[in-house]
């Protein structure tokens, strides 16, 4: 795939009886008309006449893509005893990572691999039956989720009776400490050692 | 130019990734391929099973 740069020339369909018409590609904002997204800094043919984008070459798609999934994302909140985010910020600084970055990137792994693992799925249910992940709710925990993170928790909690998002999340910090601070896990502490380092 | 080789000229370009969308086709519901709602290789394999009559 050739990647265009700006100022490159090429053609485009005019809008008007013109026909094929040259124009040159610059960077500029596109708006989606469903979604009333201005996507900023995409590179699209421009007619040398009239300035009006005429074409929008491959290598913008993903630009277009990631702009539209980040409308369609929302933001998860759990209620989560104060001892279990003690947990979150514990692993994080064992991987020397920043809570705030972290954290959501473990609960999603953890969330993601239940919805996977019917047996993954039973062992958070079973944590979260804990008397520490049965305690007051103070904490309030949340990060961002895509349509399909939330499709694939809700696969999860069909698995095993009494599965929900919020037991699923409990269990997902015991686990986490049960694999990457008690040592449960070596594939997994691997895994989030990198992870941090990436972050 | 007949259906076969428009085919086969339409995924060689799909698959150089040498190909641009027109603008007013860029409205969401409609080119689902400019927005990245489904991928090239998706198209491909639609055209790679279509017959010139469907």
């Amino acid at each position: 795939m050739k990647i265009l740069r700006e100022g490159e020339r090429g053609i485009g369909l005019a809008t008007d009886d013109r026909g094929w018409v040259p124009v040159t590609y610059r960077y500029r904002s596109v708006r989606l008309e469903a979604t009333g997204i201005d996507v900023p800094n995409v590179l699209v043919g421009v007619d040398d006449e009239n300035d009006e984008i005429l074409v929008i070459p491959s290598q913008s798609t993903p630009r277009l893509k990631v702009a539209r999934e980040q409308v369609k994302e929302e933001t998860i909140q759990v209620k989560v005893p104060h001892e279990l985010d003690d947990v979150l910020v514990v692993i994080a600084d064992r991987f020397k990572a920043n809570p705030k970055k972290f954290t959501p990137a473990l609960l999603r792994y953890y969330l993601s691999e239940a919805s996977e693992s019917r047996r993954l799925c039973g062992r958070l249910v079973k944590l979260a039956g804990r008397p520490i992940a049965r305690g007051k709710t103070g904490a309030r925990l949340s990060f961002r989720s895509s349509l399909a993170f939330r499709n694939r928790v809700k696969k999860a909690s069909s698995f095993v009776a009494g599965a929900n998002l919020s037991v699923l999340t409990r269990g997902a910090i015991l686990a986490a400490k049960e694999d990457l601070i008690d040592g449960k896990s070596k594939s997994r502490t691997d895994r989030f050692e990198a992870l941090a380092k990436a972050l | 130019m007949g259906f076969r080789n428009t085919k086969a000229e339409l995924i060689a370009v799909l698959e150089s990734g040498q190909y641009g969308h027109e603008l007013r086709d860029v409205q969401e519901e409609r080119n689902l391929l400019a927005v990245g709602e489904v991928s090239a290789e998706f198209v491909i394999s639609l055209l790679r099973r279509s017959r010139g009559n469907d």
